[in-house]
């Protein structure tokens, strides 16, 4: 297997750390700024697609955390680009204009998350969730009925 | 009487006889299909969210239950994350017996949706003959782990039960009829007329969009990708057997079906390699132990329908912090619309079953007519005996 | 060519029907088929880890006064049969058998009120 730097060569300069969990997985972490861009560099350097949008909440952080994880055919590893969004103010660009395959995930994630997509013209409630569940039911502070 | 006495069935959006349920709103111009809206939700169950509730080994058999023909490749994925995170690892003989029990259930599986798209199409013969000898591989499942359909075989350090001698020639003596069948079965789907016209030339996906749009599974294989977890990200015993990647060219019904017809061959030719090569040893290896370290993993495996990924974040303690299952039926049921342009009306059951919709499957569709800009409920069974006017 | 399973069509109609006839003639189940499991109250030690951890919560604990200890009660309404139960026991203490024939009319019927010992 190439060493780490090899294999993110083409992406150099616009992340801000990398971890690993195993050989074949790679955690990315990036800024709310440059996260578009490192996302269509991706696509336009290896060939790959995107296999899941994780969403997780963290109150003791006050932030949303978000992991795209990009399966890379090249070198076979996951790319797992991580980004970091104030609680109070959940919002991110969308990203189903370089990978037309990611609108479902991200109707999910708004759908039970409440993290909007910005740039995504089919986002709406109840698109999982049964009529009579309100709020957002992966926060860890909903009440359940 | 008391009220636990009574017993209610409802007849509603769960048909009886077919799966679960779904919602297509087909938007047609006469006969031809314009556009495809999905609408689900009928079964949401809210499991990533009960699963930060239960303990390690409490989800274990939980999550095993989200879907009931894929179980063992569930408990596989799950139990994959905690011993990463978990730090123990499971002995050779239990990884062998594992491989053993998914490649029976893949068998099982690809069988059942050749029988339903032999329904939909409505050659009926072919399904309950197929139906009939898939019996055996329950059998032989039951015979391994004590129950025809849930599992519940894979715990966190190894497996429960073990096999013998005798189960295991048992096992071989039903291979050898089901290879027999299939190649009979293989035949018929390449030669018969009805199959041919039903099946051939209907929802292409070319192979540049099937990565695009995030296919999985036999769906792109039947494209001409050349990908599969078993081989590119081996887990279990896969590293150590010999078994070959099929993929097809036209991109088409017909060969995505046969994608699966030849899979269920190198099912059968991997597990006779398993019994042959089954390593002696314990079943189960240090116990997982009650309190975890913090720590994540993602773990990819290959179901009988796609890719399965799981996502497990843990902060230390009895339970996890954020589960995320995402299903391989998710990708291609919601973003397969793509292979309904130019097709018929009559062709939509069709191209739905040879996606093979796990979670979710039809219960009926909402035709609306774009020229006479009227709407109406259509149920499926009407659909598969209309005759398709060509 | 069409009509291919004509010829097998034609000889199952000659053959006897696949179907078995339950309750008249028992399906044959084999010996490891995970039925009804129960507890046997001479080995049981009380230690409660089959109760913490069921799945569903199906086995509640009870204090027997003559024997000075706590012995598991099953619910069997709730019980997915996965035996962890009899799997994590220290002791061996469950009894299995392969009795599938658990319906009923009446749900009261399967819930485990109180210990013979």
């Amino acid at each position: 297997m190439t060493s780490i730097d090899d294999r993110l060569k083409p992406i150099e300069g616009l992340f801000s750390k990398v971890s690993k969990l195993r050989d074949n997985r790679l955690i990315i972490e990036t800024d709310l700024e440059k996260f578009k861009e490192l996302v269509k560099k991706i696509k336009g350097s290896y060939t790959s697609y995107l296999t899941s949008i994780v969403a997780t909440d963290f109150p003791d952080k006050n932030v949303f955390e978000i992991n795209y994880n990009i399966w890379v055919f090249d070198h076979q590893t996951m790319f797992s680009v991580r980004v970091r969004i104030p609680r109070d103010n959940p919002k991110l660009p969308t990203i189903i204009d370089i990978y037309p395959g990611g609108l479902p995930y991200e109707q999910e994630v708004y759908d039970l998350l409440g993290i909007v997509f910005e740039g995504n013209p089919h986002l709406r409630e109840h698109f999982f969730k049964p009529e009579d569940i309100k709020g957002y039911p992966l926060r860890k502070d909903w009440k359940g009925e | 009487m008391n009220k636990s006495t009574y017993v209610e069935i409802p007849v509603g959006p769960q048909h009886p006889a077919l799966h679960e349920p779904l919602l297509l709103r087909v938007k047609v111009d006469g006969e031809a299909v314009v556009d495809v809206q999905v609408i689900t939700g009928y079964n949401h169950r809210g499991i990533e969210k009960l699963g930060e509730r239960n303990t390690w080994i409490q989800n274990a058999y939980l999550y095993g239950r989200v879907c009931g023909i894929c179980n063992t490749v569930h408990a596989q994925a799950y139990v994959q994350c905690v011993e990463e995170i978990g730090g123990i690892q499971a002995p050779p003989r239990a990884n062998y017996l594992r491989t053993l029990v998914m490649e029976l259930e893949r068998i099982h599986s690809h069988m059942l949706i050749t029988a339903v798209m032999a329904e939909l199409t409505g050659f009926d013969t072919l399904f309950m003959l197929l139906m009939r000898d898939r019996e055996r591989i329950m059998w032989s499942k039951e015979i391994v782990t004590g129950n025809r359909v849930l599992a519940d075989y894979i715990i966190p350090g190894g497996v429960k039960w073990d096999v013998n001698k005798d189960k295991l020639s048992k096992i071989l003596k039903v291979l050898d009829f089901i290879e027999e069948r299939m190649k009979y079965y293989k035949k018929v789907i390449m030669e018969d007329s009805i199959i041919n016209k039903r099946w051939r030339g209907i929802g292409i996906i070319r192979k540049d969009e099937a990565l695009e749009y995030c296919l999985v599974g036999p769906t792109v294989r039947g494209s001409g990708v050349k990908t599969d977890i078993r081989k590119d990200d081996p887990y279990a015993a896969y590293g150590e057997l010999d078994f070959e990647l099929i993929t097809y060219d036209e991109g088409d019904v017909w060969s995505r079906m046969m994608v699966r017809v030849d899979e269920i061959f190198e099912s059968i030719n991997m597990i006779r390699q398993i019994i042959k090569k089954l390593p002696d040893g314990p079943i189960a290896g240090k116990a997982l132990p009650r309190v975890i370290k913090p720590g994540e993993a993602i773990s990819r495996v290959e179901a009988p329908r796609g890719e399965l990924v799981y996502h497990i974040i843990s902060k230390g303690g009895q339970r996890p912090y954020r589960v995320k299952v995402r299903t391989p039926s998710f990708s291609n049921i919601l973003n397969g619309v793509i292979a309904y342009r130019n097709s018929l009306l009559a062709d939509v059951p069709v191209i739905l079953g040879s996606f093979d919709p796990c979670i979710a499957c039809m219960e009926r569709l909402i035709v609306y007519d774009v020229r006479k800009n009227v709407e109406k409920v259509v149920p499926i069974r009407k659909l598969i005996r209309k005759r398709v006017m060509r | 060519m069409p009509l291919k399973l004509l010829r097998e069509t034609i000889s199952n109609l000659f053959k006897k029907p696949i179907t078995i006839e339950y309750p008249k003639v028992l399906t044959e189940v084999p010996e490891n088929y995970r039925g009804k499991h129960r507890v046997n109250y001479n080995k049981c030690v009380g230690c409660s880890l089959c109760a913490i951890d069921c799945p569903t919560g199906a086995i509640t604990m009870k204090v027997v006064p003559e024997r000075k200890k706590r012995y598991p009660m099953i619910n069997y309404s709730k019980c997915i049969f996965c035996y962890q139960c009899v799997y994590v026991c220290p002791v061996k203490a469950y009894i299995v058998s392969n009795d599938y024939r658990l319906a009923t009319s009446d749900k009261d019927e399967l819930i485990q009120k109180e210990i013979k010992v």
